[in-house]
């Protein structure tokens, strides 16, 4: 994964993001997308306790939640960067919801997604230099000094 | 170490002092406000009694002051800098007065709360997961947040709960206990009627002021729930 | 070592006349309200006991028949002391109700965060109220911040009609009536109540025991004439609460020059502002009861004061602060005098500061019997079984 690092905080290239909500998008070849949290947001999350997604078949509407996360200090939603109907979603953070602090572009995959009007909404996300940019000015504006990995996380070199 | 508390005339300056009028107008059209307040002599006994007092540089008494002189700048200032120090013990409603600082408090908050202000959120600040737990659960603390990085100062002990947590709970007598994510088991018909409460009652949008991210996914378990109770017309919005 | 005695003045009798009481009895305006048809009010079943309050009232206290309402931070944290208050009404054989149609009384959220309004935290005493009537129980609250908050919430609906009017409507929206019991009863007046038979049960000698008694801030100080008085005890100047049923069971109460203080849990501070509560607790309570009396044990009746008081120690220890009293409740204490099992019943284990030393003093073989406790876990490890049941716990 061709990827930068801000502050230690990984911004993996060929995603899209949702800069201000830290969600990603990851545009499948079969017209889905896959939907999850970025490395500054399990950052700022702490080690996660529950991550609970919504049921497959559920329709959702680009800024409402796909999954409510919940770590010791902090409780929030995960917000959907896209309008669409989750297809598919990751039954391995039933078990282990750390997977989205350890590899928060991989195994860590929140939901999959068929999209309802891909086109028009991805042009409201960044990716690729773009992406890191815009990353760079939130991390400064944001005042995030560093992103902590927890044991076991993905390495990026 | 206390922090003083810095009670100068006008420390709000960039507030304009009808705002601050407007938001001492609330507190005093409050219901409990001709209960909870009868004028102060200035006694001091309430801050003798009170806890907070021995810990920040509190004074229920200021506050009791400021209320019975309509002091609406003071007010906005304790409003903001000193209302969240006190631990709602109420050993200060021993005032001769029969004042109870400790509600004027109360009333202080809900008014701070309804109208956003900063300084609300920031004292509510990683507070957050426990409104989530008692509006989306009916219970207030459940046996899942005896982690050891939520409570880091409860010692080794804390790890100790959270390792055997799923036997000791089935380790408990009471029917009712054989429960980790809640205190108790609570039906679904009375979370149902929890949620109604809360939507007839306004408290959403209080929510609201406090934590976006919050409200919206209470509303969001709220409404699924509701809907698959049969209540499809109520909404948060 | 300095040992407080418990003093009653010797030469003149202080006794609280009720028609001399400078606060109203609530109890007449209920029952003129539900006259006046605007809610209904079950009474105390009988048999009934009966106590002093603070201006020399009687209160009922109702025997059997009791709705549980549940405490969160007891049966989240400390669930051994919800598990003793059972444990004590199987004891008596007494029929009791302990309801899943049951929501947190919400005060702890509401007094740490106010979000929250009257109107809410009414409608939320007043469903609990309506559940415990409509399968015809009576309710005994098991918090003090419950107890508390819902005898405010009983002032504030009579005497506020447009408040009552809304939540009569809420309660009509549910589908429940408007309900207010003819007491608000505390669990730890049952208790105090039930003194007499559970020391006639009394296995375990605790002559030999000091304690310190902890007040709840909430029972007392809150709506301060709705809490339990008794004129040989303290000579009526103090509530009588948990210090009646420690004398008893034989137990020595030592007085401390910090007695009124609150333990310093803060509602919002004990999650956030940790510090507060853990200076308060060790400094103003936990240190000056060690450094006055030197107690086995410190003992209280509500589930915020057990929490502040126990865990707060493990920090200030670090902080070479004068700790390690271990903390129980009224009920925990009442059961394990009449026999009850340590960790079966009393869930110890759950507690912070250690109270190994305190077992051990009673006669108590704390390596077997957490054995035998442990024996349940594996079974219940191994899949042999499900629960630890009451049969277990009584065996």
């Amino acid at each position: 994964m061709a990827h930068e690092k801000i502050n230690g905080c990984v911004v993996v290239k060929d995603l899209y993001y949702a800069v201000e909500d830290n969600t990603w998008v990851k545009v499948n070849d079969d017209g889905t997308v896959t939907l999850g949290m970025t490395d500054i947001a399990q950052n700022l999350a702490g080690p996660i306790l529950h991550a609970r997604a919504k049921s497959a078949g559920t329709e959702r509407k680009k800024g409402k939640p796909i999954a409510t996360v919940e770590s010791g200090k902090w409780v929030g939603p995960v917000k959907s960067p896209l309008s669409g109907q989750i297809t598919e979603v990751n039954e391995k953070l039933a078990s282990d919801a750390q997977l989205i602090n350890r590899s928060p572009y991989k195994d860590g995959w929140v939901v999959k997604m068929k999209p309802e009007i891909l086109d028009e909404e991805i042009k409201a996300l960044v990716t690729g230099d773009a992406a890191v940019e815009a990353y760079k000015a939130k991390i400064a504006k944001d005042n995030i000094k560093a992103c902590a990995q927890i044991e076991g996380a993905d390495t990026y070199e | 170490m206390k922090q003083a508390l810095d009670l100068s005339y006008n420390k709000y300056s960039d507030v304009s002092f009808e705002e601050k009028e407007r938001l001492m107008e609330e507190m005093k059209a409050d219901d409990r406000w001709h209960h909870i307040l009868y004028g102060c002599y200035e006694c001091g006994i309430c801050v003798a009694a009170c806890p907070s007092a021995r810990f920040y540089d509190f004074s229920p008494r200021i506050i009791a002051q400021a209320a019975a002189r309509e002091d609406a700048d003071l007010l906005y200032t304790l409003m903001n800098d000193s209302v969240w120090d006190c631990s709602q013990c109420f050993s200060c409603d021993r005032c001769p007065r029969q004042n109870s600082p400790g509600q004027i408090i109360t009333v202080m908050r809900e008014v701070a709360v309804k109208n956003g202000l900063k300084t609300a959120k920031e004292a509510l600040e990683g507070y957050g997961r426990i409104i989530y737990k008692i509006m989306a659960t009916g219970s207030q603390v459940s046996p899942d947040m005896l982690q050891p990085n939520a409570f880091p100062d409860w010692g080794g002990h804390v790890k100790e709960i959270s390792d055997n947590l799923d036997v000791w709970r089935k380790a408990l007598p009471p029917e009712t206990l054989h429960t980790t994510e809640t205190g108790w088991y609570v039906t679904d018909k009375t979370i149902i009627e929890l949620y109604l409460i809360w939507h007839m009652t306004g408290v959403m949008d209080l929510i609201k002021g406090v934590d976006e991210g919050l409200h919206m996914i209470l509303v969001d378990v709220m409404e699924e729930r509701l809907e698959e109770a049969g209540y499809d017309d109520v909404n948060f919005d | 070592m300095i040992h407080l005695p418990v003093l009653k003045a010797v030469d003149r009798e202080f006794e609280a006349k009720p028609e001399e009481a400078p606060k109203e009895d609530i109890r007449e305006a209920v029952l003129q309200l539900e006259k006046e048809g605007e809610w209904i009010v079950p009474r105390v079943p009988e048999p009934f006991m009966e106590v002093k309050t603070k201006f020399g009232r009687t209160k009922k206290i109702p025997v059997e028949k009791t709705w549980h309402h549940k405490s969160c931070g007891q049966c989240g944290h400390i669930p051994g002391y919800s598990t003793s208050i059972f444990w004590l009404n199987r004891a008596f054989g007494l029929d009791y109700h302990d309801p899943t149609d049951q929501t947190s009384c919400t005060a702890w959220n509401y007094y740490a965060s106010a979000t929250s309004n009257p109107e809410a935290q009414a409608a939320v005493a007043m469903r609990n109220f309506a559940a415990a009537h409509e399968v015809g129980y009576f309710p005994i609250i098991h918090c003090g911040t419950s107890f508390g908050h819902y005898k405010e919430v009983r002032q504030a609906l009579v005497h506020q009609h447009d408040l009552r009017r809304k939540v009569k409507k809420i309660m009509e929206k549910l589908g429940k009536p408007l309900v207010m019991p003819e007491e608000i009863v505390h669990y730890s007046e049952w208790v105090m109540a039930m003194k007499d038979r559970i020391a006639e049960r009394q296995v375990i000698d605790m002559s030999h025991i000091t304690a310190t008694v902890h007040p709840a801030c909430h029972y007392h100080k809150l709506v301060e004439e709705d809490a339990v008085y008794d004129s040989e005890i303290y000579g009526a100047q103090r509530t009588a609460i948990v210090t009646g049923t420690l004398q008893a069971l034989g137990i020595n109460v030592g007085d401390y020059s910090t007695w009124f203080d609150c333990c310093g849990f803060g509602f919002r501070h004990i999650l956030v502002s940790r510090d507060f509560s853990r200076s308060f607790a060790v400094q103003r309570k936990i240190e000056v009861m060690i450094d006055e009396v030197k107690p086995d044990i410190t003992v209280t009746h509500d589930t915020g004061c057990v929490t502040t008081l126990d865990q707060s120690q493990f920090a200030a220890k670090a902080h070479g602060k004068k700790v390690g009293l271990p903390v129980l409740a009224d009920s925990q204490v009442a059961a394990l005098a009449m026999g009850a099992h340590p960790y079966k019943v009393l869930q110890l284990h759950w507690h912070n500061t250690d109270n190994k030393a305190f077992l051990r003093k009673i006669g108590i073989d704390v390596e077997k019997t957490w054995a035998e406790f442990e024996a349940e876990t594996e079974k219940i490890k191994r899949g042999e079984k499900q629960f630890l049941t009451w049969e277990d716990a009584e065996k």
